[in-house]
């Protein structure tokens, strides 16, 4: 509180309310409305026939499948991945943990289709993977790498593995080190110590963080696009083909609407997850 | 029993150490061969057979004045956002605002909210006045500037809050108490003190707006084009060295950008409070 005058700083949250209500609330609100109606020639119709749409289209059932599943593996892995770069970056000596933190800030801030173009250079057919690959006499013949559910997942984890790596470092820190320096000293291995002091503190916070990707994950467009080649159909797709190849905005706004649900739920899981933290230290007694 | 523990130790620690190198591998190789690529003269080959600069003369018009339209669009949205993210983040931080949890929450929201369904909503909205007023939106440099400030405002909001809730010299009251006025107070302490969170946001919210696909791509119309717009339409019917070209100069700005912030503000400190 600065002064007495809190009505002078009130006002300053009317630009940004106002800006916010008229260009996210209410084109968002009006997308929505835009699902449950059927404009015919003289009158607007309220219907749920978008939805009985969405839930009958084979397609769009199987990009929701699809959706699910590429998020679950993206956040499984890149939860890990980031996991362990972060407890690299948190623990090890200042030259490696900057190396570490430099290499996945540059992968973070160069762009997704740039670094999609690269998979699609490293996963080509005659590609230097397959080369490695053929060359150690690991297989006979080049596999087939790209356009599939393996590499849009592939372009997935490269894309969330740095962000879980920055949301976790600071969760990893905030562990003293002495505690596994105290259970290294009473005996303990380095890895019992990593297992059941470390572990157990930090997956509290990680659980959440991975969620999170899970959710970022669920609506991404162009790594799908650039990577699946035609053959991985994800929601953000459908999304997109629905409104700028159909024009049908009430058939887009159900698909949206089904896929913010899904995400709704998940979203719904962090919170529990993160209440169970907050049970979870109010009976260790802190 | 001991020495078992401690061989097992040290197998764990080096597949460990093994492991953390092929994930830092895995992280920029994709970045090197971008690059490496786009050094090929007419076709794309990795690696190349020929090493040539022609696919960089050969980079079209169109290409560039996306480029320069997305810097743009970048640091406008950026310096936009920031203007209507201080005074609300100091409303909501420093005044007593009824609901504040709540009106946070809400202002945070875009933040987890899908960009791809935020972009088609736009379009929708955007087609509707443009019917209602006449006022073309599709496709202007206007209608792209309002559209990247909504998605960019909450990454701006964020470090700009947790900045200001910060706990530290509780200057503004000495101010206050010295007799200074609210507006004072705010101008030549409040303000001041909040720079790192105004430049932790504006890094984030044009790297945000400088890398939109999902958004933008709806709202380009047939020749507002941006950046990265360009490179996937390009890179959806396309595969040439140019291409290549073009995705290292973007990546080059990104990572001018990251070691600029790293010189003068340290990239953790700027990152950590977002």
């Amino acid at each position: 509180m600065i002064g007495q005058d809190d009505k002078v700083l009130r006002v300053g949250l009317l630009p940004l309310g106002f800006f916010f209500c008229l260009l996210f609330v209410f084109p968002l609100g009006m997308f929505l409305w835009t699902s449950f109606t059927v404009k015919t020639d003289t009158s607007t119709v309220l219907t749920l026939q978008h939805y009985v749409d969405v839930l009958t289209s084979d397609s769009a059932r199987a990009a929701l499948v699809t959706t699910l599943l590429l998020s679950v593996v993206t956040g499984v892995v890149s939860l890990l991945l980031g996991y362990l770069l972060a407890y690299q970056v948190a623990r090890r000596g200042p030259v490696l943990s900057k190396l570490i933190f430099m290499a996945a800030i540059a992968s973070l801030f160069t762009s997704t289709i740039a670094r999609a173009l690269g998979w699609r250079v490293l996963l080509a057919y005659q590609g230097p993977i397959n080369g490695v690959l053929v060359g150690l006499g690991i297989v006979s013949e080049p596999l087939q790498l790209i356009n599939n559910f393996t590499a849009v997942a592939i372009g997935m984890i490269h894309i969330q593995t740095p962000i879980v790596m920055l949301a976790l470092i600071p969760v990893i820190e905030a562990l003293p080190k002495d505690l596994e320096r105290a259970a290294i000293g009473l005996g303990s291995s380095r890895w019992r110590a990593f297992v059941s002091i470390h572990l157990p503190i930090t997956w509290r916070n990680a659980v959440p963080i991975g969620l999170l990707t899970v959710m970022a994950t669920a609506s991404y467009f162009t790594t799908p696009v650039l990577l699946g080649g035609g053959r991985v159909d994800v929601m953000a797709i459908q999304i997109q083909q629905a409104s700028q190849v159909l024009f049908d905005f009430g058939y887009a706004a159900a698909l949206s609407v089904v896929l913010v649900a899904v995400i709704g739920v998940i979203a719904f899981l962090v919170f529990l997850s993160t209440n169970w933290r907050r049970g979870a230290a109010a009976r260790g007694g802190s | 029993m001991k020495r078992l523990s401690l061989a097992f130790d040290s197998l764990v620690c080096g597949l460990m150490g093994v492991l953390t190198a092929v994930t830092v591998l895995f992280l920029v190789m994709p970045l090197i061969v971008v690059v490496l690529t786009s050094f090929n003269p007419t076709t794309v080959t990795f690696p190349p057979r020929v090493w040539s600069l022609q696919s960089y003369a050969v980079i079209p018009k169109v290409a560039i004045d996306a480029f320069v339209r997305s810097l743009i669009l970048g640091v406008l949205s950026a310096a936009l956002s920031v203007l209507l993210c201080v005074p609300a983040a100091i409303a909501l931080v420093k005044a007593r605002v009824p609901g504040r949890p709540f009106i946070e929450m809400a202002l945070r929201s875009p933040l987890q909210f899908p960009a791809i369904i935020l972009g088609v909503a736009f379009l929708q909205y955007y087609f509707f006045w443009q019917h209602k007023l006449s006022l073309p939106l599709v496709g202007t440099f206007w209608g792209l500037l309002i559209a990247h400030t909504v998605y960019t405002f909450p990454f701006v909001l964020v470090p700009i809050i947790a900045r200001l809730s910060a706990p530290g010299a509780r200057l503004e009251e000495a101010a206050a108490g010295l007799g200074a006025g609210t507006l004072t107070t705010v101008m030549r302490i409040v303000i001041p003190l909040l720079r790192p969170g105004i430049v932790a946001g504006m890094f984030t919210g044009f790297v945000m707006s400088f890398e939109d696909v999902a958004v933008t791509m709806f709202l380009v119309g047939s020749n507002m084009t941006t950046f990265p717009v360009y490179l996937l339409g390009n890179a959806e019917v396309s595969n040439t060295p140019s291409l290549y070209a073009s995705a290292s100069l973007g990546a080059l700005v990104a990572l001018a950008l990251v070691l600029l912030v790293e010189r003068f503000f340290g990239l953790r400190t700027v990152l950590g409070k977002g």
